[in-house]
């Protein structure tokens, strides 16, 4: 009776054993997954963070590339502007009767500067007068601005230059 | 840019300009503006110049964007990597 009871026992013991060692391996396992499974998450959380964060660093630099063509918009308006505000100053008509010499003179130097500017805006490389251009307007009338964009890139001769 | 050569006539010029062509082997022959028509002139190069301008200002915009938003996305890239 005592040896039934003990064979009973121990193939209960063994069942309990192996349903534990079933158990604990099955336990391992989903904590692998699980530890797997975090960290992809937690990649794709740094992930999504750091594109949050460039999408951010983007949208301040479109910004900030939109404010300065706005000023540059600003202020090529009111360079273009000039020319009409001039235009309404001075009757061209009358000026042709009274000193037509010196308005010929002064439509010829402004045909040639206008052309310049085009060519400058163009990419064309400065000449030894716009070089040593002491201000702007000897540098060019029609497109004195240009002046300082090109002190600023540095491209002038400053022992010369204001 | 080629050369354009203004000649400015009126009623009291017209044979000194008509004499300085001769002398120069040009014959008579102008086109010609009014005052206003080439004040009108000066106008349209000028918003010619002013547009050429503003397309010069959107493409310096879009290289600058660019090339900062490339920046970003390789530092964001190495972020991640690291």
């Amino acid at each position: 009776m005592g040896a039934k009871l003990a064979i009973v026992m121990f193939m209960l013991l063994l069942g309990a054993g192996g349903i534990g060692y079933w158990y604990y391996n099955d336990t391992q396992e989903r904590l692998a997954i699980l530890t797997s499974n975090n960290a992809k998450l937690n990649t794709a959380v740094e992930l999504n963070e750091q594109t949050i964060s460039s999408l951010e660093e983007d949208f301040a630099k479109a910004s900030s590339e939109l404010a300065t063509l706005n000023e540059q918009y600003i202020s090529i308006r009111r360079q273009n502007q000039a020319l009409a505000e001039k235009l309404e100053r001075i009757d061209l008509t009358a000026a042709a009767i009274a000193n037509a010499e010196g308005i010929e003179r002064a439509v010829n130097r402004g045909t040639l500067n206008a052309g310049r500017c085009f060519e400058l805006l163009s990419g064309a490389e400065l000449n030894e007068k716009e070089r040593t251009a002491e201000n702007d307007i000897a540098f060019n009338k029609e497109c004195p601005w240009l002046y300082d964009t090109y002190k600023s890139r540095g491209l002038l001769n400053e022992t010369t230059s204001n | 840019m080629k050369k354009v050569e203004w000649i400015v006539l009126n009623e009291g010029n017209v044979d000194e300009v008509i004499s300085r062509l001769n002398s120069e082997g040009k014959a008579f022959a102008l086109y010609a503006l009014t005052g206003e028509g080439y004040g009108n002139l000066g106008l349209n190069f000028s918003d010619i110049r002013a547009l050429v301008q503003q397309q010069q200002a959107i493409i310096a915009a879009y290289e600058g964007y660019y090339a900062k938003a490339e920046e970003a996305m390789d530092n964001a890239v190495i972020e991640v990597i690291d």
